[in-house]
């Protein structure tokens, strides 16, 4: 398990990658997704996942779908198309981050400065 | 992996509601991820102790902050532009507002517009854009409860003082019914902020300026609202009553009344008929609104006073009779006293009010 804070601000990013391979997930689904895919390693809390659900939502960004299972409903989330353009800038910045994470942890050599 | 009945999702969704999820969209998210949650634990206990473990997970309060958490997210964009224009506002009323006042002090043209513009752009913009920022950050009932006592004073404060300002009648109800809201508003806000630690330090320097913000106004609206006035007119009750006087003698004393003192009557009783009139109108918002009293009226109406008794004490002395005495310069004299009278009503009848 990561702290906490290391999980937020990548938060909406994963969130917006699994939508793009996926197409539509229920909340329930990502969260057991992302514990599947990092080995339990990132655990999205409920308290985390559905208010950035709903402020993606807000924002245009998913649409939500909505499904009745017996009494109850199911609301598949999923990319509107401005939100697949926002998703791939997103992911293309996440890239560029991790990237520059691996240099100033692992030592990479940069330029050298005289 | 177990099914859950009808029932279970209906007390499941009961529960969620109870806890203080008002938002339908969240419900449905909750309720759902709860039930997949239960259908899919390994637990083989009981139905309510596998719910009582799900719930125990959010903790307590949880799901109320995950409420708070979504409003938050989904109005911060709101906010954001919203708290910008109050600024804005803020920033441009409180210019208006003391330049419109230095302008007022030192009698250069265009004081009235500037604090027309400033007091308009502070109620009718400021106040309530940053309210409703107030009013939506909090989360809870009381606290919006506190907003809402805090803007109804605030507003009232504002026009009041305005009117107060402008000499319009009404100021004085306004201001004793800010201070009403204001004496409730400020120990509720009080308590409010000094419960949450995040907000404990900011909403006891708030508090402080509140109060005295809103003590200076009460002070500085009772003082002069009442005892200068009616000062003034004491001292021109009693010159008046002294013209009255003189004059009735003078009648007296005349040979030749004819006309002119039936002319005097006329007009006197036409006179007493108006003040009267005006007398049985209590409710201060009847007074005419372009008719305020201000210290130039009380000291133009002295003034005409004096002249009449200098005028009368020069005609005594030069030994000229009554009848020979041009009428025409005491009727503004008369009509003086008749507008001194209702200047005198009014006040009563706003300090009535009061």
């Amino acid at each position: 398990m990561y702290s906490n804070e290391l999980v937020r601000g990548t938060l909406k990013t994963i969130v917006l990658k699994l939508l793009k391979e996926e197409g539509k997930m229920y909340g329930y689904e990502i969260t057991q997704r992302v514990k599947e895919l990092t080995d339990g390693k990132i655990q999205i809390t409920e308290g985390a996942l559905y208010p950035t659900l709903h402020a993606l939502e807000a924002e245009g960004i998913v649409v939500t779908e909505t499904m009745h299972i017996g009494r109850r409903v199911r609301k598949y989330y999923k990319l509107t198309t401005e939100g697949r353009a926002n998703a791939k800038r997103k992911l293309s910045e996440m890239a560029d981050f991790l990237g520059t994470m691996r240099i100033l942890f692992e030592g990479t050599p940069g330029p050298q400065h005289a | 992996m177990r099914s859950l009945t009808d029932e279970q999702v209906d007390f499941i969704a009961e529960d969620i509601r109870n806890r203080g999820i008002s938002l339908k969209s969240l419900e449905d998210d909750l309720l759902d991820h709860i039930c997949c949650f239960i259908e899919q634990t390994d637990d083989q206990r009981p139905f309510e102790q596998v719910y009582l473990k799900a719930m125990e997970a959010f903790g307590h309060d949880g799901l109320q902050q995950i409420q708070d958490e979504t409003l938050f997210l989904i109005n911060q964009p709101y906010f954001n532009k919203m708290k910008k224009i109050a600024y804005i506002t803020g920033t441009f009323a409180s210019m208006a507002l003391v330049l419109g006042s230095l302008f007022k002090i030192q009698h250069w043209p265009g004081a009235n517009v500037l604090l027309i513009a400033g007091t308009l752009v502070l109620t009718f913009l400021f106040v309530p854009y940053f309210f409703y920022t107030q009013f939506k950050e909090q989360t809870e009932k009381k606290g919006r409860v506190v907003s809402i006592i805090g803007l109804i004073a605030a507003f009232l404060l504002c026009i009041g003082a305005f009117f107060k300002i402008m000499h319009w009648p009404g100021a004085a109800f306004m201001i004793v019914a800010f201070g009403f809201f204001f004496i409730i508003f400020l120990p509720l806000y009080m308590m409010n902020g000094l419960r949450n630690p995040a907000t404990r330090l900011s909403s006891i320097s708030n508090g402080f300026l509140f109060a005295c913000v809103g003590g200076f106004m009460m002070l500085l609206s009772f003082n002069s609202s009442s005892k200068n006035v009616m000062d003034s007119m004491t001292t021109i009750e009693n010159n008046n009553t002294a013209i009255v006087l003189q004059l009735s003698e003078q009648l007296k004393s005349s040979d030749t009344i004819g006309t002119s003192a039936a002319a005097i009557e006329k007009f006197k009783a036409a006179c007493d008929k108006a003040v009267e009139t005006y007398a049985s109108t209590k409710d201060p918002g009847a007074i005419p609104k372009n008719d305020p009293i201000t210290g130039e009226d009380l000291l133009a109406f002295n003034n005409q006073v004096s002249a009449a008794v200098n005028q009368l004490n020069a005609s005594l002395a030069s030994n000229v009779k009554w009848n020979k005495l041009e009428f025409t310069p005491l009727i503004p004299t008369v009509s003086a006293n008749l507008r001194f009278q209702i200047e005198q009503l009014k006040c009563k009848a706003i300090i009535n009010a009061m």
